[in-house]
């Protein structure tokens, strides 16, 4: 069930009703059985997996706990890690490394018969896999308590609004609230409300428009497009991820909201950032802190000998860039950003500001580079993104002149991280605007985006991730 | 001591966006439908009104590039020698199986007219059409059936072209919206959904006991040769001319389209369809002239009520019978499609196609038999 369906605003209205009039003990367990029909409108089979992986790290998460021995309680992590990576090794990455040792063996003169896989990618598996991996970690960690309830913990991993695209969220930030008494309160809607509504044009708006009439017609045959063109689509192409994933993540945040939970952010103006340490601190910032918490510190971090540092660095830049996708293309992705970053440290040195000027000029490297990448990331093979990207050196082909909505949709993401940058430098700026004139501007977004949202709903780009 | 008093209605300070934003938003829908419509000019909402595809297609038409061609006469009518999947014209525009030659005096000539339930549609090939499973040792056919045609082109083409081809019969499908296709002069009007056939069309109006022909030349009014032009035609002469008013007052906010479409909705399941007897009087009259036109000329007439498709609401299925009855009564042979469908149901026989309007070969073989019934008397 797509966010940006009628099908969705049916069953967000039904279920946020009958939430609210339940009495707090029945709350949770309504909770769980709308996330599962949620998931079970995409394909109920999946469930199972869910159910699996609920099952198995609420029993490992207890006796982790419980286990006075380091190896019994190292036993039951790896229990934990076996399955849930397990499930995701098969499901999103079996046909790719199957595809890719024929392929090697192919390079070395061997032949192999390819074995024929067709493994459907259950939706949010990268994204619920995480979130009951961290809850095992952060016990064997001794970062959290076990909960006792099997239906909180498995509405935890369960919870519609961040089911299948995130915000990736730990156990220990949502247990508490699952345990918490919860009223209804005007505020709080209305916070869950405009942010639903917020990401709704991100998404609606913005996104799909952006792939529509720039992305999709340009990257399925770069060859064929000029210069210009391309530099167009690739900047549109950034501009759509970003309001296509922030969107999804807003309105994951506010149906979160409306329903009286408080779930991470996940995005905070990547393109504002001045290095490329700072992007990741920006984008999918929950996936970040989880390969951080979970693979870069625990590797040694950044308290061991640089090359050690480096290797560390690049083993979770790759490991994120694969986990975005079964392909050589994410993984050489995540490899670039990891490169990106090291050249970073390396300039930077002791990491102090340097002033202005080379605060703009980090911050068109780092855009630049992000964009670049970012045609590594859009593009079906190695191949085409050459092709991409030997096109933005004087390519003469098809012109695309922009129409008015792809301006605005671009102008939109550029507004968007104007008020940010305000933002940040002085905070709550912008909360001070009467509430008169956010009413309004709410209400220019509902008439717009009736006006012009394409008539067929695009899939979010992260749930195939 | 005081009873405590109840907490006072919070929204207002708790939530004061949402109160602007609800107030608001109420003031843009009402602002919207009674206000813009007085400043916004009417073309712009025509404009808004199709999707941009819809203007290249009316230039594809135009050029002939289209399966259909333009027709001063009747709006439209299928292109020659044309091959789209399994559709296929032959150099007549007619869908014919080619099995054999046109004109055997020994044989019982039939043409067929009406919409694509007639012709059958682009996806499903001319053996399997209505006219080609009627064809035996007796009988000869020619499937003039056209895209969204009404009675009233089927009048017009006859007098027009078929009538050259010297018919022995003339079977003439008449969908469930006969009616709405006789009043109209616009497609979109009628079929929102056809993005890719804003055509014009004409239509007859009553005068007096006559009818009253009213052009539509497809150069002159169609959208890219002037969209000023277009919109006062439908003014003046489109009857569901009503639905562009709807779009205009109802279909510019989200909270007036739902209500529009809850409504619509309601409307279809629960009153008739065609509750003015004056467009149903209208529609008789067409079929009337056609009858009077076709006896002039020694050609048997046979009207196919066409089955209404899945979608047929109860009200439509009554208008459907009621029909049929009131054309036998006035003396028309009429084969009743939707009775032969529930009578030669099969089970686990598809009459339906997936788009759930046009008839599968099985469902078209059950037409066929029944018209063979009528024909045989």
């Amino acid at each position: 069930m797509n966010f940006v369906t009628t099908q969705f605003a049916l069953f967000f209205v039904s279920v946020f009703l009958l939430y609210w009039v339940l009495p707090r003990r029945g709350q949770n367990l309504f909770l769980l059985v709308a996330s599962w029909l949620f998931y079970a409108a995409w394909d109920w089979r999946f469930l199972g997996l869910i159910l699996l992986s609920t099952a198995v790290d609420f029993v490992s998460g207890q006796r982790i706990h419980a286990a006075g021995d380091p190896r019994i309680r190292r036993v039951w992590l790896a229990v934990s890690l076996v399955v849930n990576l397990g499930i995701l090794a098969y499901f999103k990455y079996a046909g790719f490394f199957l595809d890719s040792l024929v392929e090697l063996a192919g390079l070395v003169g061997w032949s192999l018969s390819q074995p024929t896989l067709a493994i459907i990618l259950p939706v949010g598996i990268s994204f619920y896999t995480f979130q009951t991996l961290s809850y095992s970690l952060d016990i064997y960690l001794r970062r959290l308590e076990p909960t006792r309830s099997l239906v909180e913990f498995a509405t935890f991993v369960a919870f519609f609004p961040q089911l299948v695209a995130g915000p990736i969220v730990r156990a220990r930030e949502f247990l508490y609230q699952l345990q918490a008494e919860r009223t209804f309160r005007w505020d709080r809607f209305e916070g869950g409300a405009v942010r639903f509504l917020t990401g709704f044009f991100k998404k609606a708006v913005i996104a799909d428009n952006l792939a529509f009439l720039l992305v999709d017609p340009v990257f399925s045959s770069p060859g064929d497009y000029s210069t210009g063109t391309l530099w167009l689509a690739a900047l549109g192409y950034a501009a759509q991820i970003y309001a296509d994933f922030s969107g999804y993540s807003s309105m994951a945040i506010g149906t979160a909201g409306m329903l009286g939970f408080d779930l991470p952010e996940n995005f905070r103006f990547p393109y504002l950032a001045r290095d490329f340490s700072d992007f990741w601190r920006r984008w999918h910032i929950t996936m970040s802190r989880f390969f951080r918490d979970y693979v870069y510190i625990p590797l040694g971090g950044s308290r061991i000998s640089p090359w050690r540092t480096r290797g560390n660095l690049a083993a979770t830049t790759l490991v994120s860039g694969l986990w975005h996708g079964a392909a050589w293309t994410f993984v050489a992705w995540g490899g670039l950003h990891g490169i990106f970053i090291m050249a970073n440290h390396a300039i930077r040195g002791d990491g102090r500001s340097r002033g202005p000027v080379a605060g703009l000029l980090g911050w068109a490297v780092t855009f630049s580079g992000v964009l670049l990448a970012w045609i590594l990331f859009r593009a079906q093979s190695f191949q085409m993104a050459a092709t991409y990207l030997r096109g933005l050196w004087g390519q003469p082909g098809l012109v695309i002149v922009p129409g008015g909505l792809v301006l605005f949709c671009l102008a939109a993401v550029v507004v968007d991280h104007l008020a940010g940058w305000v933002e940040e430098r002085r905070p709550g700026v912008l909360e001070r605007i009467p509430p008169v004139l956010r009413g309004a501007w709410f209400v220019f977004l509902v008439v717009f985006a009736w006006h012009a949202m394409p008539r067929e709903a695009n899939p979010f780009i992260y749930f195939q991730f | 001591m005081a009873p405590e008093r109840p907490p006072p209605f919070r929204i207002r300070r708790q939530a004061p966006t949402l109160v602007w934003f609800l107030i608001l938003w109420v003031g843009a829908e009402l602002g919207a439908a009674f206000l813009l419509p007085l400043v916004v000019p009417g073309r712009s909402y025509l404009e808004r009104f199709q999707p941009a595809r819809a203007d290249s297609s009316v230039a594809t038409f135009l050029r002939g590039e289209h399966i259909l061609l333009p027709d001063s006469s009747v709006g439209w009518r299928s292109a020659p020698l044309t091959r789209e999947g399994p559709w296929q014209t032959d150099s007549r525009g007619a869908r014919a199986t080619g099995r054999w030659e046109w004109g055997d005096p020994a044989a019982l000539n039939v043409l067929f007219s009406g919409s694509s339930l007639i012709n059958g549609g682009t996806t499903i090939s001319n053996d399997e059409t209505l006219s080609a499973a009627l064809e035996g040792p007796w009988i000869r056919t020619l499937n003039f059936g056209t895209m969204l045609y009404g009675v009233d082109q089927t009048l017009l083409d006859y007098r027009t072209r078929l009538r050259a081809f010297r018919p022995d019969v003339l079977v003439v499908g008449v969908d469930r919206d006969a009616l709405a296709s006789i009043q109209n002069v616009w497609v979109p009007l009628r079929r929102s959904d056809e993005v890719l056939m804003p055509f014009v069309k004409p239509r007859f109006r009553p005068a007096g006991d006559s009818l009253e022909l009213v052009r539509a030349d497809p150069w002159e009014l169609l959208p890219l040769e002037g969209r000023e032009g277009l919109l006062r035609f439908i003014r003046e002469e489109d009857g569901l001319v009503a639905r562009f008013h709807a779009f205009v007052r109802y279909r510019q906010t989200p909270l007036m389209a739902l209500g529009l479409r809850v409504y619509r909705g309601i409307r279809s399941r629960v009153v008739l369809p065609a509750a003015d007897p004056l467009e149903e009087l209208l529609l008789d009259r067409i079929l009337e002239e056609l009858r009077r036109t076709l006896d002039a000329d020694g050609v048997r007439l046979v009207l196919l009520a066409t089955p209404p498709g899945r979608s047929a609401t109860g009200p439509e299925l009554e208008m459907v019978r009621s029909r049929v009855q009131r054309w036998r009564g006035a003396g028309f042979q009429v084969v009743d499609g939707g009775r032969a469908f529930v009578d030669h149901r099969v089970p686990g026989v598809e009459l339906f196609l997936e788009d759930g309007e046009h008839y599968t070969p099985a469902g078209n073989q059950v037409l066929a038999a029944a018209l063979a019934e009528v024909l045989a008397r």
